[in-house]
């Protein structure tokens, strides 16, 4: 394409632009950092039901791991060293102000819905409720990961 | 929309497939690595250097180079006049990519009317 592209030449270049766009907000960040918040969450869920002397180390290495997450890896060279190939985004594709609201409202869903069915659970007399709604809030963090991979078309940006 | 307002907003320098998949890439990161932008744009190492360096003397491109360890390592990142090339660019592309639908529409009415 060295002159004016025909149309088919610019529908090509926008459907490949747009490709490049969408794989790149797909993988926002290695598969390590999500089995490893699983893994945290679902050991809080066990140590909570067991009323392990495990739970408070378990909820600090939680917590460390969500700062890592959602602060260091936004830098290069930490981001680097943690298996990042790319440090996250502060530009924001849909726009600060609604991927704000994008990922509160889906946390504050998973969490809801965590917690709903843990208090459910728990009245009906139904044993291990944490650990049963840390599975719940697992499931529900890979669906919320998978629908935040999904950017806005390039040309919307 | 003229055709000489569709021609002004486009970037010559995006009219190349590579360095529109670079900035588009680009455009949805920061400050990505250099051989993940390798690995996703599917170029050689010494293509992808000669396409950033092109981008990076119109100022399309910010590159800085550092270590991680003994690593060495580069990263790019859209400047904000890449940014900028790129949404009008996309636009253009957009308009020209549009202007075919509207002429089959005009073609298929007057087919019609005759």
């Amino acid at each position: 394409m060295t002159g004016r592209p025909t149309p088919e030449e610019a529908a090509a270049a926008l459907r490949e632009a747009g490709d490049q766009h969408r794989a790149a907000r797909s993988q926002p960040q290695p598969k390590w950092a999500l089995v490893v918040v699983s893994v945290l969450i679902l050991a809080l869920g066990v140590t909570t039901d067991l009323d392990s002397w495990w739970r408070t180390p378990v909820t600090w290495l939680l917590a460390l791991a969500v700062v890592l997450m959602a602060v260091a890896a936004r830098s290069k060279r930490f981001g680097d060293l943690l298996g990042y190939r790319r440090a996250l985004s502060r530009r924001p594709v849909l726009g600060a102000r609604e991927e704000r609201r994008k990922h509160l409202l889906l946390l504050l869903l998973a969490v809801l819905v965590a917690i709903g069915v843990q208090f459910g659970l728990r009245a009906a007399g139904v044993p291990f409720t944490a650990t049963i709604a840390s599975v719940l809030l697992v499931v529900l963090m890979v669906v919320w990961e998978r629908l935040l991979g999904r950017g806005k078309d390039v040309r919307h940006g | 929309m003229s055709g000489m307002a569709e021609q002004g907003d486009l970037d010559p320098a995006l009219l190349d497939p590579t360095r529109l998949s670079i900035v588009s890439l680009l455009a949805a990161t920061n400050w990505a690595e250099f051989g993940y932008v390798r690995d996703s744009v599917r170029v050689s190492d010494s293509a992808l250097s000669k396409q950033v360096s092109a981008l990076d003397k119109l100022g399309y491109v910010e590159v800085d180079k550092g270590y991680v360890g003994k690593r060495p390592r580069t990263w790019l990142n859209l400047s904000d006049a890449g940014r900028e090339a790129l949404t009008a660019h996309l636009a253009a592309l957009q308009r020209i990519a549009d202007s075919a639908g509207q002429a089959g529409q005009r073609h298929r009415a007057a087919s019609e009317a005759e």
